[in-house]
């Protein structure tokens, strides 16, 4: 999963794509001396636990969980993992930069 | 059954952190069925059916314990690979002892906890409908029948919806009767997200996997199935649940608690919907929101190095 995130965010770096983690760990420290070791750039919602407040909210029992999210804030996929997600978000990129190409059509 | 069932056997697999494939693969290690002597038989014989069945959880939990002892001292991947092969105890004997204690009892209350333990252990689909067939018989009554809902919630055991909604009807205990019409429900509401992949014809690879499972009958009663159907009567058991059984306490909160967050996911997280805002910080403790990230494409991820 991280070694695909990893390229993933380097690839799409100048694209409309965001990645962002909620993340789920206790220890605050650890995490971030994890973090800079795995090179893990992108940003991440501090949930402080498996029972945190958004994973409750969004009735997280497994991770990871994931959502394709697309331009407009509707959900497209959900548990996607590495080179399927990778396609999703490619599609959705593409489709979104069409009509501009086409004259904002 | 699916593989959601065996991963109670298996729960200390995953707290291994192996893939789930493995889990799908027949790598147990077989245990001596029987004992070797005939006086170890006789004391596995002896004893009150609540007594029997304690043994038989504690021999169970005593092979779990070798097992994961020597796994955790693996040195490598390769050892660690043959740990799982030679030491993960197969349940089938442990099931096999359960069974004939409550054969031999069948009224008593121990053997509800026996079937209960088969069933949420045992691997084999004929084996856990006749188990369900003999809880309905002589157990409705039982307190443990909450726990065989539970065992049921990943669904693939033949009739039981069945055994739910007798559970559901008859049972004396709220919490049990809560349970059943929580399980009851999420199989419907799975179902029509079964019946809606078959139908849409989007995931054809999912569709092939599951029915090489579950096999053709499955594959055609979801071609048919009403998914519209299956969803309000899904949504409406949840209701139920939230209207009659909502201050049901049970381990991490009510059952009101668990049946609106499943209808709350089904309701605001379901593909096609708005994303619901999450507002909170970064690591840094920065404020930011998600919707921040309007106009790009987001991969969310739920995730932790734990």
């Amino acid at each position: 999963m991280i070694p695909h995130e990893r390229s993933l965010v380097k690839k799409l770096e100048n694209q409309p794509f965001a990645l962002i983690g909620v993340n789920s760990d206790k220890n605050l420290e650890d995490l971030k001396t994890k973090l800079a070791k795995e090179q893990m750039t992108w940003r991440h919602f501090r949930d402080g636990g498996t029972d945190g407040p958004i994973a409750k909210a969004w009735n997280v029992h497994g991770w990871p969980t994931t959502y394709v999210i697309d331009q407009d804030g509707i959900i497209r996929f959900k548990d996607l993992r590495d080179e399927e997600a990778e396609k999703a978000i490619l599609a959705l990129l593409a489709k979104a930069k069409k009509p501009a190409e086409a004259g904002g059509k | 059954m699916p593989l959601y069932r065996v991963a109670s056997t298996l729960c200390v697999l995953a707290m291994l952190d192996l893939p789930p494939a493995l889990c799908a693969q027949d790598l147990c290690a077989q245990e001596p069925a029987t004992p070797a002597t005939p006086a170890a038989k006789a004391a596995q014989d002896a004893g009150t059916p609540a007594e029997r069945f304690a043994a038989v959880k504690a021999d169970h939990e005593k092979a779990m314990k070798a097992f994961e002892t020597a796994y955790h001292a693996a040195k490598n991947e390769e050892a660690q690979m043959q740990i799982l092969r030679e030491l993960l105890p197969k349940p089938e004997p442990f099931v096999a002892r359960m069974i004939t204690i409550a054969k031999a009892a069948p009224q008593d209350p121990a053997a509800a906890e026996c079937l209960a333990w088969a069933l949420d252990n045992g691997r084999d689909e004929t084996q856990a409908a006749s188990i369900l067939q003999a809880l309905q018989q002589d157990h409705l009554g039982s307190p443990k029948l909450g726990d065989v809902c539970e065992t049921l919630r990943g669904g693939g055991v033949k009739n039981d919806e069945t055994f739910l909604r007798a559970v559901l009807e008859k049972s004396p205990h709220q919490q049990v009767r809560a349970q059943a019409c929580y399980v009851l429900g999420l199989h419907r509401t799975d179902n029509a997200a079964l019946a809606r992949t078959v139908q849409s014809g989007d995931d054809a690879e999912r569709v092939k996997r599951l029915t090489d499972y579950y096999g053709a009958e499955w594959l055609a009663a979801m071609q048919k199935a009403d998914a519209k159907a299956l969803q309000s009567e899904g949504e409406a058991l949840l209701e139920r649940v939230l209207a009659e059984f909502g201050d049901v306490v049970m381990p991490g909160g009510t059952m009101g608690d668990r049946a609106k967050a499943d209808l709350f996911e089904m309701r605001n997280l379901a593909i096609g919907k708005l994303a619901p805002e999450i507002q909170g910080k970064d690591l840094d403790g920065v404020e930011f929101k998600l919707s921040d990230y309007r106009g790009k494409v987001v991969f969310l991820d739920f995730w932790g190095f734990w």
